[in-house]
C-alpha cells in the first residue's frame, strides 16, 4: 500500500458567494434529492426480497463547478469552465455483521474500496432524465455486490478463522441536513491577467526552466442518501492556487519548489503583492538550489519544520491509525498493540479535528461537517501524553472499537474506508524556535556529528503499511540546510529524500518549538484522494537517515534559453 | 551532409489566408524560422550526429462539445488549447534514427527527461516569446531522444547484414502552402446545448432504451508547420460530428447497441436538427424492434448481402487499413517488429478483390454525389499535397498509400501522413462490370438463387456493423463494459436479417460478422447500384502509440451494396447480464399511463 500526500498549491480567489446560504435549510424543490429518494425506495424495497438480499442502499452524488486557470511563461495555457454532476452507489447484500465488502482472503485483488466508475448524471434535466441513470447504476451495483457475496461466503468456509471478528458495517442513526446551493463566480479576466503577469515573473530568471501557476475553484455540492434514512446535502467552496516551477542543476538533478494556497472565500487569499513576493522567494531559493552542494548519506539529529513534521506525522503515524487496516490480514498493523500503552513521547498529543476550519491563523483543507458515511465529524484525540487511545474510525468496526468516529472518506469513484482529516501534533510543552536551532547544535556535539540537517520545505511524503514489504516511510524534501555544530553559517544542499521506519523514528523525538506550520495537501490511498491537512510545531529528532533522492541523468539545455526583449523581438 | 542542413528562409504567402486568421500567426511562423535557424546551427553534442531535419508543427484546436441523455445536459463545454510537436532526424536520410522501435523513447516518462516533445502542451495565448521558448525546451528534448535512439540502432545493427537498403527518409524541396480559405466558425453553444437535450429527449418515448446519450463536439483546429527544407504551412483542419448511441438489453439480457454518427469538415455540412431528430427516433425505433427479435443461434457460412453502412464499414475495418503503405520498425534486437494491417504490403500486382471492383483514393474531392466527404483534404501532416490515386483497378493491386517515410514498395510521399502516420483518406469502391452492378432487389434474387443451389435455408442481410470508434469510445463504457465485442477478428453487427429462401425476412440480434481479412472482397459477386457515403472516425492504422499520433482519424468510404458469395457469421457467445431486476422509471412512466 502506497500513501502518498501531495501539496497541491492553492490560492484561493474570489468564489463569490452567498456566504448567508451555507447555512442548513429545508430541501424543497431539489431535484437531485427527490430523485434519488424515488429510485432508493424502488430498489430498497425489491432488493430487500432478493437473492441475496439487500440490507443497505447508499447514494452519493457529486455536483461539481468549477473553474481550472492555468498560466504559464506568461500566458494561459488552460482556461476551462466545467459543470459535471456523477453518481455512486453502494449496495450492501448479506447483513450489517457479513456482506460483500468483507475481505477477500487469500487473493491477489485490491481490498479495500477498490475503484469504480462513476455514472455521469445529467446537471441539467428533470427527474426522469436523472432516475434512469440512477436505475441503471444501482441495478449494476447489486449484481456487482451479489457476486462478490457468493464469492466470500465460499472463502469464509475454506479459510482459517480471521483474528479480527468485527462486523463488516455499523448501523448509525439518520442524519440529515441541507445546505443550499452556492453558485461558483469569478472575475475570470482578472485572475488571468494576475496569473499570466506571475507566471512570466516565474520564467524570467533564466536558471528557471520551466513554471506554472493554476487557480482552481471548484464548489462541489454533495448528496448523501441511504436506505437507513440519512439525507446530507452540502456544499463546500475550495479555492486553491498552486504555483510551481522547476530548474536543474548541472548534473541533472531537477530542483522543483511549490507554493500553495487554499481558502473557502476570496477573503482567505493572500493578497497579489504577498504572492508576488513568495514567487520572488521561490526564484531566488531555485537559483540558490542550482549551485547547493549534494549531500551524501547522513544519520544524525534533525529539525523539522513544522510543516514537515506535519507530513512526517501524517505519514509515520496517520496511516497507521486508520482503522480499516486492522482487518486488513495484509496490513503491517503496527499500532495495534500500542492501544493503551506510551507511542510518542509524552509531551505530545495527537488529534485528528475535522471540525476545526482554522489553525495557527491558517485555513484548513481537512474540515467537513459530516465524513462521507454520513457520520457526522467529530475530534478524535488519537495520541494523549504519548499514549496511543484511538483509531480513526469509518463505519467498518475494529476489535475494541465499534463504532465510527467520523473519518470515513472517499473520494467519487470509490468507497469509503478511515482516512485523516486535519491532524494536529499539539506539544505540551515547547522552546523558542531559536533555542531549537541551538538544542540541534548541542545534540549534534553531543553525537561528535559536525552538523545537523533543518528540513524546511518538504514536498510530500509515502509510506508502505503491508506486511510484504518493509514498514518504512519516505518524506521528500525541496528545502535542507546543514546546521553546523559549531556555529557557521547555514548551508543550503540538495538531494536527499528522509527516510525511516515508525517505531525506532516515535522514540527519537526530543523537543518541539513553540512555532507552528501547517501544510495543507491532499492525500491519496485506498479511497482516493482526499484534501487533509497537517499541522505541527517544529520538532528535534535525535537521529533521522536520509539516502540520495532519484535524480534525471538528463542534460540541462543545450544551448542557452532564446534571447528577446519583453516585447518579444529578438535584440 | 552539411549541404542538406542549408536553411531556406520562409517564404510565407500571406495573401491566401491572412484576412482569416488569428494575429499571432505570423508571431508562431516567425518563432518557427528562428528557433529552426538556430538549432540547426547550433545545436549538437561533441562527436555525436547533428540533426539533418527539424519540423515544426503547432495545433491549435477550439474545442466545444455538448452531451445530453435523456433530455438532460451531462457536459457542456468550450476550450481552447494549443500543442506542439517537434520532430528530429540525426544521422542522414539514408539511415538516421526513425523506424526504429525504442519503448523507452516513445512515451512520456519512459525515460528520464523532463521536457515533452510531442503534443507538448504549450500556452494558447500565442506569442513570438511563448513559441520560442517552448521550441527551445522541446527541441532540445527531442534532439537529445533523437541522438539517443540513432546510437541504439547504429549499435543494433552493427553485427547484423542488413538486407533491405530501402531509405528512412526522402528529402524534398521547399514550398509554401496554406488551406485556410474557411473563416475559424464560431459555435453558439447554448443553441447546440438546448438542441441535444431536445433530441436526446426523443429518447424517453422508448422505454425499452436503458441509455442513450447525443454527443455534439466541433473541433476545427488550425496547422502551422515549418521544416528545415524550408517546407511550410498553415492549414485549417476542420471536423465536426454528432453521435446517437442507445443501448437496451433483450428479455435473455444480452446488451444490444444502435447507434448513428455523422461526421463532417464544417458545421454547415451536418445534418439540420430536426434530420436529427428523425435520426434518434429512427435509432430508437431500430433498438426497440432488437430487443424483441430472435437470438442468432447457429453459426453460418454462406452468401451475405451488406447494405449500405454495412458494405462501407466492412470495408473500412477489413480492407481499408491494409491499404497503407507500412515500413516495419527494427528493434533494438534488430529483430523487425510485425505490424497490423500488413496484409497488402508485398500484394503490389496482386490480385486482391474481385477482378470487376476498384478502389480509388481521391483525398481533395470534397463531395461524393452530394454527400460531403468528410475525409477530404488538400495538405497533408508533412505539408505535401495528396494526389488521386487508383489503388486497386480491376481487382489487382496498383499501388499503396504512403508518407515520406519510404516502404520497399512505395519510395515516395504521396501525401498520404494524417494523425501521425499514413492514413486512407476518401476511398471509392467502383464496379467496373455493369452486368455485376444490379439494384437491391436483384441482389436479393441473386442471393436466393445461391441459396437454392447450396441447399441453404436461409442466408444474411446486414445493414449497420458497429464503428470501431463507437465501440471503444461509447458503446462499451455505456453499457458497463458488458456489450459483447468479440476477438480481434470478429465485427459485431448492429442491424441484421435473416432471409428465407422464400424471400421472407425475420430480424436476428447477436451476430459477429468473421470475414477473415481482406479476401472477404475477392469473393464479392454482384454489387448495387447506387453508392453509400460513409464519414467515419477510423483508427489509426499505425498505432499512436508508435507515432504519438491521434487515435482516430477522420477518413470517408463511399461503397455500394455488396453481395459476398461466403461470410461467416458467428452467434454472440459467452452469456450475458441478466436484465434490470425492476423497471427502469421510463418503463414505470408508461406502466402507470396504460393502468
Amino acid at each position: 500500500m502506497n500513501v502518498r500526500a501531495i501539496v497541491v498549491g492553492v490560492l484561493c480567489c474570489s468564489v463569490v458567494v452567498t456566504a448567508s446560504s451555507r447555512g442548513d435549510s429545508v430541501a424543497t424543490d431539489d431535484v437531485v434529492l427527490d430523485a434519488l429518494r424515488t429510485e432508493l425506495g424502488r430498489w430498497y424495497s425489491a432488493l430487500a426480497s432478493a437473492k441475496p438480499s439487500a440490507y443497505f442502499i447508499g447514494y452519493w452524488v457529486y455536483d461539481q463547478q468549477s473553474l481550472v486557470l492555468t498560466a504559464s511563461d506568461g500566458a494561459l495555457i488552460r482556461s476551462e469552465a466545467l459543470r459535471r454532476r456523477t453518481l455512486d452507489v453502494s449496495v450492501r447484500v448479506g447483513s450489517y455483521q457479513f456482506d460483500n465488502t468483507h475481505i477477500l482472503r487469500g487473493s491477489s485483488s485490491i481490498q479495500f474500496g477498490s475503484a469504480k466508475n462513476s455514472t455521469e448524471l445529467p446537471f441539467d434535466g428533470d427527474a426522469v432524465a436523472l432516475r434512469q441513470a440512477v436505475w441503471m447504476a444501482t441495478d449494476n451495483a447489486y449484481k456487482t455486490a451479489a457476486e462478490r457475496y457468493e464469492k466470500l461466503l465460499t472463502n469464509r468456509a475454506v479459510k482459517v478463522r480471521e483474528e479480527d471478528s468485527s462486523a463488516d458495517f455499523t448501523p448509525y442513526p439518520p442524519q440529515r441536513s441541507y445546505q443550499s446551493p452556492i453558485a461558483l463566480t469569478c472575475d475570470t479576466a482578472s485572475w488571468a491577467e494576475r496569473l499570466r503577469r506571475w507566471s512570466a515573473l516565474l520564467t524570467a530568471a533564466s536558471h528557471v526552466l520551466s513554471g506554472q501557476i493554476t487557480l482552481s475553484a471548484v464548489v462541489s455540492r454533495k448528496y448523501l442518501v441511504t436506505s437507513e434514512g440519512t439525507e446530507l446535502v452540502t456544499t463546500e467552496p475550495q479555492w486553491r492556487l498552486t504555483v510551481a516551477a522547476y530548474a536543474k542543476a548541472d548534473d541533472g538533478m531537477t530542483l522543483p519548489l511549490y507554493r500553495t494556497y487554499m481558502s473557502r472565500s476570496s477573503g482567505g487569499l493572500p493578497t497579489p503583492d504577498s504572492i508576488e513576493r513568495d514567487i520572488s522567494g521561490v526564484v531566488q531559493l531555485l537559483g540558490e538550489l542550482v549551485r547547493a552542494p549534494v549531500l551524501e548519506s547522513y544519520a544524525g539529529p534533525a529539525l523539522l519544520s513544522g510543516r514537515a513534521a506535519g507530513v512526517f506525522f501524517h505519514e509515520i503515524f496517520g496511516h497507521r491509525a486508520e482503522g480499516h487496516r486492522i482487518k486488513d490480514p495484509n496490513s503491517s498493523q503496527t499500532l495495534k498493540p500500542f492501544v493503551g500503552k506510551q507511542l510518542l513521547p509524552t509531551f505530545l498529543d495527537v488529534v485528528f479535528d475535522p471540525m476545526i476550519e482554522r489553525y495557527a491563523g491558517v485555513e484548513l483543507s481537512g474540515s467537513y461537517r459530516f465524513d462521507d458515511e454520513g457520520v457526522p465529524a467529530q475530534r478524535v484525540v488519537s495520541v494523549a501524553s504519548g499514549i496511543f487511545k484511538n483509531f480513526l474510525m469509518c463505519r467498518s468496526p475494529i476489535e475494541g472499537f465499534p463504532q465510527s468516529n467520523g473519518h470515513g472518506r472517499k473520494q467519487e469513484g470509490y468507497s469509503p474506508v478511515a482516512r485523516q482529516s486535519n491532524l494536529l501534533v499539539i506539544a505540551r510543552h515547547t522552546v523558542p524556535f531559536d533555542s531549537l536551532k541551538e538544542l540541534l547544535r548541542a545534540e549534534c556535539q553531543r553525537q561528535g556529528k559536525p552538523f545537523g540537517l533543518y528540513f524546511d520545505e518538504i514536498a510530500g511524503g509515502f509510506t508502505f503499511t503491508s506486511r510484504t514489504i518493509p514498514n518504512a516511510f519516505t518524506v521528500q524534501p525541496l528545502v535542507v540546510y546543514k546546521v553546523f555544530a559549531d556555529g557557521s553559517p547555514d548551508e543550503l544542499i540538495r538531494g536527499v529524500d528522509f527516510i525511516g521506519t515508525p517505531l525506532a523514528t516515535f522514540a527519537n523525538i526530543v523537543v518541539a518549538s513553540d512555532r507552528v506550520g501547517v501544510f495543507n495537501g491532499i492525500c491519496g490511498a485506498e479511497s482516493g484522494s482526499v484534501p487533509v491537512s497537517a499541522c505541527s510545531p517544529d520538532l528535534l529528532v535525535s537521529k533521522i537517515e536520509v539516502q540520495k533522492k532519484a535524480k534525471s541523468q538528463s542534460k540541462p539545455p543545450l544551448l542557452p534559453a532564446p534571447s528577446y526583449t519583453t516585447d518579444g523581438q529578438v535584440p | 551532409m552539411r549541404q542538406i542542413l542549408a536553411f531556406v528562409v520562409f517564404a510565407i504567402g500571406t495573401s491566401v489566408w491572412a484576412a482569416n486568421m488569428p494575429p499571432w500567426v505570423g508571431d508562431v511562423q516567425r518563432a518557427f524560422r528562428d528557433e529552426l535557424r538556430r538549432s540547426v546551427d547550433s545545436l549538437s553534442i561533441p562527436s555525436l550526429k547533428r540533426p539533418y531535419y527539424i519540423e515544426y508543427t503547432l495545433r491549435y484546436r477550439w474545442t466545444t462539445r455538448a452531451k445530453a441523455s435523456f433530455g438532460g445536459l451531462l457536459d457542456s463545454a468550450r476550450a481552447e488549447s494549443a500543442r506542439l510537436t517537434v520532430g528530429i532526424r540525426v544521422g542522414s536520410p539514408e539511415r538516421d534514427n526513425t523506424n526504429f522501435f525504442d519503448a523507452a523513447l516513445l512515451f512520456f516518462g519512459g525515460d528520464d527527461r523532463e521536457e515533452n516533445y510531442r503534443n507538448r502542451l504549450v500556452p494558447y495565448q500565442l506569442d513570438y516569446r511563448v513559441v520560442r521558448r517552448n521550441l527551445w525546451l522541446a527541441t532540445d528534448a527531442a534532439f537529445k531522444a533523437a541522438v539517443e535512439q540513432y546510437a541504439k540502432k547504429e549499435a543494433a545493427l552493427k553485427n547484423r547484414v542488413q538486407q533491405d537498403t530501402t531509405p528512412d527518409f526522402v528529402l524534398l524541396p521547399p514550398v509554401t502552402l496554406a488551406d485556410t480559405t474557411d473563416p475559424i466558425p464560431e459555435v453558439n453553444l447554448q443553441h447546440v446545448a438546448e438542441q441535444i437535450q431536445r433530441v436526446s429527449a426523443i429518447a424517453r418515448h422508448y422505454p425499452a432504451i436503458q441509455n442513450a446519450t447525443v454527443t455534439f463536439e466541433h473541433l476545427p483546429e488550425l496547422v502551422i508547420y515549418a521544416n528545415s527544407e524550408g517546407r511550410t504551412f498553415v492549414k485549417l483542419y476542420r471536423q465536426a460530428g454528432i453521435e446517437i448511441i442507445a443501448t437496451a438489453q433483450s428479455p435473455d439480457g444480452m446488451p444490444l447497441a444502435q447507434t448513428y454518427a455523422a461526421y463532417s469538415r464544417t458545421l454547415d455540412e451536418l445534418p439540420a436538427w430536426d434530420s436529427l431528430e428523425r435520426a434518434m427516433h429512427h435509432v430508437a425505433q431500430r433498438l426497440s424492434t432488437q430487443v424483441a427479435a430472435v437470438p442468432m443461434s447457429e453459426a453460418y457460412s454462406g452468401p451475405v448481402l451488406f447494405c449500405r453502412q454495412a458494405a462501407a464499414e466492412l470495408f473500412a475495418q477489413v480492407f481499408a487499413p491494409n491499404l497503407v503503405a507500412q515500413r516495419t520498425w527494427l528493434t533494438e534486437r534488430g529483430v523487425q517488429e510485425q505490424e497490423r494491417y500488413t496484409a497488402l504490403q508485398n500484394k503490389i500486382g496482386a490480385r486482391v478483390t474481385a477482378e470487376f471492383l476498384s478502389v480509388e483514393s481521391t483525398p481533395t474531392l470534397a463531395f461524393i454525389g452530394k454527400t460531403a466527404a468528410a475525409g477530404a483534404y488538400h495538405i497533408d501532416d508533412e505539408g505535401v499535397e495528396p494526389t488521386p490515386l487508383t489503388l486497386v483497378r480491376g481487382g489487382y493491386l496498383e499501388n499503396l498509400l504512403s508518407s515520406r517515410v519510404p516502404t520497399r514498395r512505395v519510395r515516395s510521399s504521396n501525401g498520404r501522413m494524417r494523425g501521425g502516420g499514413a492514413m486512407y483518406d476518401v476511398l471509392q469502391v467502383r464496379c467496373n462490370d455493369r452486368r455485376r452492378a444490379v439494384g437491391e432487389r436483384e441482389l436479393i434474387a441473386r442471393m436466393i438463387e445461391i441459396l437454392d443451389r447450396r441447399g441453404l435455408q436461409y442466408g444474411y442481410i446486414v445493414s449497420e456493423v458497429l464503428d470501431q470508434n463507437l465501440l471503444y469510445t461509447a458503446v462499451y463504457s455505456q453499457t458497463n463494459g458488458t456489450f459483447p465485442v468479440g476477438s480481434e477478428d470478429q465485427i459485431p453487427a448492429l442491424e441484421v436479417e435473416r432471409l428465407w429462401r422464400n424471400g421472407k425476412r425475420e430480424r436476428v440480434r447477436g451476430v459477429f460478422i468473421a470475414p477473415g481479412g481482406y479476401r472477404v472482397f475477392r469473393d464479392v459477386i454482384a454489387v448495387g447500384k447506387s453508392t453509400y457515403v460513409h464519414n467515419l472516425l477510423a483508427p489509426s492504422v499505425i498505432s499512436p502509440y508508435r507515432t504519438g499520433g491521434a487515435q482516430y482519424v477522420i477518413a470517408t468510404v463511399a461503397s455500394p451494396d455488396i453481395l459476398v458469395e461466403d461470410v461467416e457469421l458467428r452467434p454472440v457467445e459467452g452469456g450475458y447480464p441478466t436484465p434490470p431486476l425492476i423497471a427502469s422509471p421510463l418503463q414505470e412512466q408508461v406502466e402507470r399511463k396504460q393502468k
